[in-house]
């Protein structure tokens, strides 16, 4: 024993008192165990002792969990993974796996990756490092049920591979994970056919069987061409329509435009669920059908309102325009037709120059969305029937036009421009001058007569005036007017015909009406002249003057 | 045999094939220019078309009035002649009738001898072509309202903008009057009926005219789209006077794009004055601060 007095004077700080003890304990247990050694080593013989020290599984320094949590109400999609993350430190310094399994059993394997229990393998990651953040990653399948259990394991790399215990993480992203499910997309009906600006209604039958928190609703979305996400169609300008989310058999309603083709269009539905997930059956698809409408015609204008003045011997063009609408589309405007006519006699009356006519084309024009517009002309003869004044045969009539429009679905419309009158169209024609030949002074005409025929050029019956002057050699030698006689049939100089004064006398020519283009009525002016004596031979020429005027209407 | 020879008078072209130049016609269109109560004091204008189908040649037709009571009434708008040029087979010749304040009520019925101008040439006889028209005009003291509507129509517009019908009315009565009432019926290209528009500030048309027209319709609201419209026009006695079946286009109002935005900005004299008031100011300012700074210096 050694027996040594601590006085307070040589130690005085608590430190310096415990130092000392220490050596004195150190000293006396080196002193015994030297003894106990020396009796040891005298009373036994040598042998050889071994040790082997085991290896440490890892620890996990970061509990494993989802990345990101998959949660009731943010489930992993089937066909989406699960992420595992969790970081472990390993004493030996060893790699580490992270296994993660549906249940709490594990099976380390030497240098290799451990393994759950048969079919229970959710995810192993590869090996890592100590420290270092393991993960993998799961497949949701559609087999799986709505909240997956799930049980994470560290396990070393080694020649000794232990594992952790199990952990579930905690929290959000600890175990379980939760599965969200395609819905069903049993069908889908649109409505019976619609006429354009109408609604068309699709009506789905679908629903989703995941009932985790709350029960999953759905919607549906129509395109008009494949493609779309559960926002809407990938190209937002092919969205038809699109549900609300109910918990089944969603439908919605589509605003056809004002404007569309009949006939059967496709559409392409799509049904997704609350959580964006799509029903393996997006998308169907199918037609909906748009009626054919009957075409409308409108704007309708016969020679802008006004009335019609012909152009004498000749056609004119009367201009008749109007616009054709089909709400399927004006390209939908097949056929069309006009006619122009005098409105006593019909539509449907055959052809006839003097009142009826049908259009050969149109020019169209502005052919935009349900309309086109035809600017389209009429050939009319110089004598189709007037109808302006008292004084002609149809004075209480008028002329209108018709156009009618036929669609590619054989619906047509028809309709008439304000009628408007045909004026009178008085025209006279003259066929020749008078060629007398040559006459010896004192001599005349005789019985034969130069002729000189007037035809009706217009559209009325007509009669005419007749004068002249004298006829000149242009050296001042003339033959007076009053030398030639004229009459509406033929005479003999020294007995018939009237004497041409200078100025108008009536002449009865009551020329018919002409009906025919090309034959038109017409009369002839019979001339006659006498050669006074005592005038110079020579080349004696004169102007006569036949004027016309509307006959009466009995005579045409 | 001389003797004989030098009597013989030739009263044709010595070439009496080109006596034969084809028919040589005229025409006028209409063939009575009817006005019907005209009062006392009133005058009309009324267009007389004159055609002819040789063409080959320029050619002037000449008008002249009788010797008729009313024939002093008529007189010619630009002319009495009209020239029709070469390849042109219709012209117009307007005439205004004037009925002098002490006219009597009845009827007239002056004429007019329109004949185309032909040259004495080396013909024998030319023979030349006219025609008369007879002038029908009533004289009324009575007051008559006649109008009637010729024709509407909408042009297209933007979106946004006013509607606006253009109506060719014509006044055949001898006192001025107007619609008392426009209404429009707008249904869409289906034909559903969209709203009403009605009117009934329309311009009056005077006595014995035509005029054109045009009813504005504001606020409608229509969007792009293509439209119908059922058309009536009322009289100051209210009835009916025309019906028409109409359609239109509304179309998509022009964006101004930001670009144009600015340069429109640029070019208003409000953006630059600003900038030079502040250019002035900023001058100003940089002026008395270097003025302290070399008085600082010099201190």
């Amino acid at each position: 024993m050694l027996n040594y007095n601590i006085a307070e004077r040589h130690l005085p700080k608590q430190h310096h008192r415990l130092m000392f003890l220490s050596i004195v304990v150190t000293l006396s247990w080196i002193s015994s165990f030297n003894t106990v050694k020396t009796i040891y080593s005298l009373t036994s013989v040598d042998t050889t002792t071994t040790v082997t020290v085991s290896n440490s599984g890892p620890v996990f320094s970061v509990d494993p969990g989802e990345d990101s949590a998959s949660t009731g109400s943010a489930p992993t999609n089937v066909d989406s993974n699960v992420t595992f993350k969790a970081n472990a430190t390993d004493v030996n310094g060893d790699q580490f796996y992270l296994a993660i399994c549906r249940t709490n059993s594990i099976t380390a394997n030497n240098n290799a990756a451990p393994t759950c229990a048969t079919n229970q393998t959710l995810c192993v990651s590869s090996a890592v490092n100590s420290a270092a953040q393991a993960s993998c990653n799961y497949r949701a399948l559609t087999g799986d049920t709505e909240t997956v259990a799930w049980y994470g394991f560290a396990c070393d790399h080694s020649s000794g591979s232990a594992c952790t215990s199990a952990s579930q993480g905690s929290s959000d992203s600890g175990s379980p994970f939760n599965v969200n499910h395609n819905p069903t997309f049993t069908s889908i009906a649109p409505g019976s056919a619609v006429d354009p600006g109408q609604d068309m209604d699709f009506d789905a039958v679908a629903q989703d069987d995941d009932v985790d928190t709350v029960q999953d609703t759905v919607h549906l979305i129509v395109c008009s061409s494949a493609g779309a996400s559960t926002s809407g169609c990938t190209n937002p300008a092919n969205q038809l329509c699109a549900s609300s989310n109910v918990t089944s058999d969603p439908s919605c309603s589509y605003s056809t435009p004002g404007v569309f083709a009949a006939g059967n269009h496709n559409y392409y539905p799509y049904i997704f669920d609350q959580h964006g997930l799509g029903a393996t059956t997006n998308p169907r698809n199918g037609t909906y059908s748009i009626n054919n409408k009957t075409p409308s015609l409108s704007n309708l204008t016969l020679n802008s309102g006004n009335p019609i003045n012909l152009t004498v011997s000749t056609t004119t063009s009367v201009v008749f325009t109007f616009t054709a609408s089909d709400v399927n589309g004006y390209g939908t405007i097949s056929s069309y037709f006009g006619k122009l006519y005098r409105t006593a006699v019909g539509v449907g009356a055959a052809d006839n120059a003097n009142e009826h006519y049908t259009l050969a084309s149109c020019n169209i024009s502005n052919q935009s969305g349900a309309t086109a517009d035809y600017s389209c002309s009429f050939n009319v003869q110089y004598h189709a029937d007037p109808t302006d004044v008292a004084n002609t045969q149809y004075y209480s009539d008028t002329w209108t036009a018709t156009a009618s429009v036929t669609d590619s679905g054989s619906l047509n419309a028809s309709s008439s421009a304000t009628p408007v009158e045909l004026n009178s169209l008085l025209g006279i024609g003259i066929d020749s001058d008078i060629d007398f030949g040559n006459l010896a002074q004192g001599t005349d005409t005789g019985a034969v007569n130069e002729l000189t025929q007037v035809s009706a050029q217009g559209n009325t019956g007509l009669n005419s005036y007749v004068q002249g002057i004298d006829m000149s050699d242009g050296l001042g030698h003339t033959i007076a007017k009053a030398y030639q006689k004229y009459s509406d049939a033929a005479f003999t100089y020294s007995s018939g015909g009237t004497v041409l004064t200078g100025s108008d006398v009536f002449l009865d020519l009551r020329v018919v009406k002409t009906t025919t283009t090309a034959t038109p009525a017409y009369k002839s002016v019979y001339w006659g002249i006498a050669i006074p004596t005592g005038i110079p031979a020579g080349n004696y020429t004169g102007l006569n003057t036949l004027t016309g005027e509307v006959s009466s209407e009995s005579y045409w | 045999m001389k003797k004989i020879f030098t009597l013989l008078i030739t009263v044709a072209l010595l070439g009496s094939v080109s006596l034969a130049v084809g028919t040589n016609s005229i025409g006028v269109s209409p063939s009575t220019v009817s006005v019907e109560n005209i009062k006392p004091g009133l005058s009309v204008n009324r267009e007389i078309v004159i055609s002819r189908n040789n063409t080959e040649q320029m050619e002037v037709f000449v008008a002249t009035t009788d010797n008729s009571e009313a024939s002093s009434w008529l007189s010619f708008v630009s002319s009495n002649e009209v020239v029709m040029a070469k390849d042109q087979n219709r012209a117009s010749l307007f005439v205004k009738i004037t009925v002098p304040l002490d006219a009597s009520f009845m009827r007239y019925t002056p004429t007019l001898r329109i004949v185309q101008k032909k040259d004495l040439s080396s013909t024998g006889v030319s023979i030349q072509a006219g025609v008369i028209i007879t002038m029908d005009i009533l004289v009324t003291d009575r007051d008559v309202v006649k109008l009637e509507v010729l024709s509407a129509k909408i042009d297209d517009f933007e979106e946004g903008q006013d509607l606006k019908l253009l109506l060719t009315m014509k006044n055949d009565g001898n006192v001025a009057t107007a619609p008392s009432r426009v209404m429009l019926v707008v249904k869409n290209a289906a034909g559903k009926e969209i709203s009403t528009l009605e009117s009934k500030e329309v311009d009056t048309v005077e006595p014995l005219s035509t005029k054109e027209v045009t009813v504005v319709f504001s606020g409608h609201n229509l969007l792009k789209g293509d439209y119908l419209a059922d058309l009536e026009v009322y009289d100051t006695n209210g009835d009916d006077i025309f019906s028409y079946n109409m359609s239109f286009r509304v179309t998509e109002a022009l964006i101004i794009t930001p670009d144009q935005l600015i340069t429109k900005f640029y070019k208003q004299a409000l953006f630059y004055w600003p900038l030079i008031v502040i250019g002035v100011v900023l001058i100003i300012v940089s002026i008395i601060k270097l003025s302290k700074r070399s008085d600082k210096t010099t201190v």
